[in-house]
């Protein structure tokens, strides 16, 4: 089974990688673009299938290689993939681009350099299918922990047309290696970052062409007061479980209406369901500096507690990073130290929270709202209102499709210029 | 009944000979759990309670966060100390709410005879830390005005004044002590030293202090112009005031405790002790290694978070979990550094806080 490309010690070793990258693209420059979203499809189609051996192999490769357990990966891997098929392609060119045709009028920059972030793994998928798609070549870094899964990925494609397949690679080099990052950044004519916003500052400000960036966000949830139910506990638990909340799509912050009692009372259902969770999804493997962070989370909620001679904190039995839910006295929005660690908050109405959303748009990704259909509405509403793109039912935030625009930026649009 | 304890504390702050820690101990673990209701909710939580608890390194632990959240005070505060806020911004500072300030003052005087000024019995101080008239908050400032009182020749000199250092102050001081023959105590955080260093250093200042002349530093890097190591400092310490490294002591002590480790270089000298500088701590002192992961105790030698068993605490919390990673090694304590955090990763935000209100 391939893996990413050697890792490049040199400018030059970069530079035969990327020649070859944009030798192959001239390949696809004469396509119809929707042969190369069939192909694209059908490689992602390849993973999903029962008993993948794509997704076999990538599973044990990457348990063994970082923190995630294999029942994780067998979950959670498969949505990194599922948003490129059943004409989700297609869609996405019809809304950003204006339909197939008008693709033939956009001018597609030549090759365009990922730098993926290293939360989560199969973040090379969609990124590389969607350079592909503007008949540009794709030069991915993967993250540290995900090398494995970028170069089974192209493969893949390869598999299935191999000129489609030539013109992705992916190149990992750790951090520091100055010649050969900045050979990168300037071989290519769009580099799109994602990763912690020092990281993203550090690589915009050395970028001497186009730069995206997607830096640092967090997400939140909605519990209406007629859904603080087991139902919703759940969504709240799926959403916060996945991936031990290392993607922004996770809420960090829950939102109830209702009653600190009711906030209590809805902390010890998502307790309960993190306890069966972790069973299920077992929590990734955890560093002592991220161990020492849910500790300090932890007991922060509990002596605040003690304090007041109540309860502040739910925590689940079980290894680190199994659950923690902690009671936010104050309303007000502060992120966790992540690992399953949620705030739960009171409010006596929703309303009052896309006020405070809207103080910081840019820095919310997305909201789970749980509500009645007329007040989902209204919530959703509000929520736009307050700068807020990505509003979705609770329990489905981390199955996000195609029309999910991270930073509230369309997903190709921006690359070639379209707006 | 509360005096009883603090008395019989207060007794063995002055009297530490024989094998009674453990005991004392463990009646101070009843008196706060009797005494301090959000510990003692926390000791429920643990399964703990004077009954089941038959070892004075079973009492649980209180981490320095819970100082930030509650008054462990068993009764009414006579004073309250807070950190400085280094760590995590002055919005969030542990608040050390004493109930009989005579424990703290017994310890640190008692802590810096033993440790500090085994030798003598007063000698000319002076001080390069905030004064308590201006940092009534600060403990190590209350400390500093005792060490005053009680090894001062002629009380303190005070080289701070409105917040700001005084070199002027401190150069007059040390050439007094050069002229006089008089040997000299220097009292100062480790930054305001450095800022000296680099202060003599412009202006091509050297002193050269009288034997027995010694120095004591504390607090870390916090406002140091710049990093310096030990060995570095110690070296800038004898080139500049001629003071050797077994009269240059670091002090490791913490708003949350009432007593402190000191290196043992002075008192070992004073001991006919031969070994490598470590960080010692009175009888009533003790520290122990925690697994960061468990919280499970380490062995002699193994590396994990500090633990440290208080009595002098006595009225608050005996046994706090610090920060610092440290290890128990050659008899006493090496400080390795503060316990990481997390390693910002990815697009979702963690521990890099941004709060909307």
């Amino acid at each position: 089974m391939p893996e990413a490309e050697k890792e490049p010690e040199t400018r030059d070793e970069l530079a035969f990688v990327v020649e070859r990258l944009v030798a192959s693209r001239c390949a696809l420059l004469g396509r119809d673009p929707r042969s190369i979203a069939a192909v694209v499809e059908r490689a992602a189609e390849q993973w999903l299938i029962d008993e993948s051996p794509w997704m076999c192999r990538a599973v044990d490769a990457l348990a063994a290689a970082g923190p995630f357990s294999q029942a994780m990966l067998r979950y959670a891997l498969p949505r990194m993939i599922e948003p490129l098929v059943d004409g989700a392609l297609e869609r996405l060119i019809e809304r950003e681009v204006g339909g197939w045709s008008a693709l033939e009028r956009v001018d597609s920059p030549t090759l365009v350099l990922h730098v993926l972030p290293s939360n989560l793994p199969g973040h090379a998928a969609i990124p590389s299918a969607l350079t592909l798609l503007l008949c540009s070549a794709a030069l991915l870094k993967p993250g540290r922990d995900d090398r494995v899964f970028a170069g089974m990925w192209i493969e893949s494609i390869r598999r299935v047309d191999a000129d489609v397949g030539a013109c992705v690679a992916s190149v990992y080099w750790a951090g520091g290696s100055r010649e050969v990052e900045d050979y990168a950044m300037n071989a290519a004519d769009v580099v799109i970052a994602a990763g912690g916003d020092a990281a993203v500052a550090a690589l915009r400000a050395r970028c001497g062409g186009r730069f995206i960036g997607h830096g640092s966000r967090l997400s939140v949830a909605l519990v209406a007061r007629d859904s603080l139910d087991d139902l919703a506990a759940a969504g709240v638990v799926d959403d916060v479980a996945i991936w031990d909340q290392r993607g922004c799509l996770s809420p960090q912050v829950c939102f109830i209406e209702g009653s600190l009692d009711d906030a209590r009372a809805f902390a010890r259902r998502v307790q309960a369901g993190l306890s069966g969770a972790s069973e299920v999804l077992p929590p990734a493997r955890m560093e002592v500096g991220e161990i020492l962070d849910e500790r300090r989370f932890r007991d922060r909620a509990e002596w605040r507690g003690f304090a007041a001679g109540e309860t502040d904190l739910y925590a689940v039995d079980g290894p680190p990073g199994a659950g923690s839910i902690a009671i936010e006295r104050e309303f007000r929005l502060e992120s966790t130290p992540l690992h399953r660690c949620l705030r739960v908050v009171a409010v006596d109405d929703l309303a009052r929270v896309a006020a405070l959303l809207a103080q910081n748009p840019a820095r919310i990704e997305a909201a789970g709202v749980a509500a009645s259909p007329q007040r989902f509405e209204e919530i959703a509403h509000a929520l736009h209102s307050a700068g807020l793109g990505h509003v979705v039912p609770l329990g489905t935030m981390q199955k996000p499709d195609l029309s999910w625009r991270q930073g509230n930026r369309p997903r190709i649009a921006e690359w070639c210029g379209i707006r | 009944m509360v005096t009883e304890i603090y008395e019989r504390v207060l007794g063995f702050l002055e009297d530490p000979a024989g094998d009674r820690f453990e005991e004392i101990a463990l009646a101070v673990f009843r008196h706060q759990f009797g005494g301090c209701s959000p510990f003692r909710l926390y000791c429920e939580s643990r399964g703990r309670n004077p009954a089941s608890v038959r070892d004075w390194r079973e009492i649980p632990p209180v981490p320095i966060s819970a100082f930030k959240a509650v008054d462990l005070c068993c009764g009414e505060p006579e004073r309250v100390f807070l950190s400085t806020g280094t760590t995590q911004g002055i919005d969030n500072r542990s608040r050390h709410a004493m109930p009989d300030l005579r424990l703290y003052r017994a310890s640190a005087i008692a802590g810096m005879r033993r440790f500090l000024f085994p030798d003598v019995d007063r000698l000319d101080l002076v001080s390069l830390i905030p004064p308590v008239a201006e940092r009534p908050e600060s403990s190590l400032a209350q400390m500093v005005a005792w060490a005053g009182e009680e090894f001062g020749c002629d009380g303190m000199v005070e080289c701070v004044a409105a917040g700001e250092p005084s070199f002027e102050t401190l150069v007059d001081s040390l050439r007094r002590s050069e002229r006089d023959g008089a040997p000299l105590a220097i009292l100062t955080t480790t930054g305001a030293l450095i800022h000296f260093f680099d202060y003599a250093r412009e202006r091509s200042l050297e002193f050269r202090l009288p034997h027995g002349s010694r120095l004591m530093d504390t607090g870390g890097g916090k406002g140091a112009p710049r990093p310096m190591s030990r060995k570095g400092i110690l070296h800038s310490v004898w080139s500049l005031f001629a003071i050797p490294g077994y009269f240059a002591v670091n002090e490791y002590g913490m708003a949350e405790l009432s007593s402190q480790y000191y290196d043992s270089v002075i008192r070992d000298r004073f001991d006919g002790v031969h070994r490598g500088r470590v960080l010692m701590s009175p009888a009533w002192l003790r520290a122990v290694i925690l697994d960061p992961k468990s919280l499970s105790p380490l062995p002699d030698g193994e590396v994990g978070l500090v633990c440290h068993f208080d009595l002098a605490n006595a009225g608050t919390s005996l046994a706090v979990l610090s920060e610092d990673i440290g290890t128990i090694d050659g008899g006493g304590l090496r400080l390795l550094g503060r316990a990481p955090r997390a390693e910002a990763r990815g697009c979702s935000i963690s521990s890099a806080e941004w709060q909307l209100a």
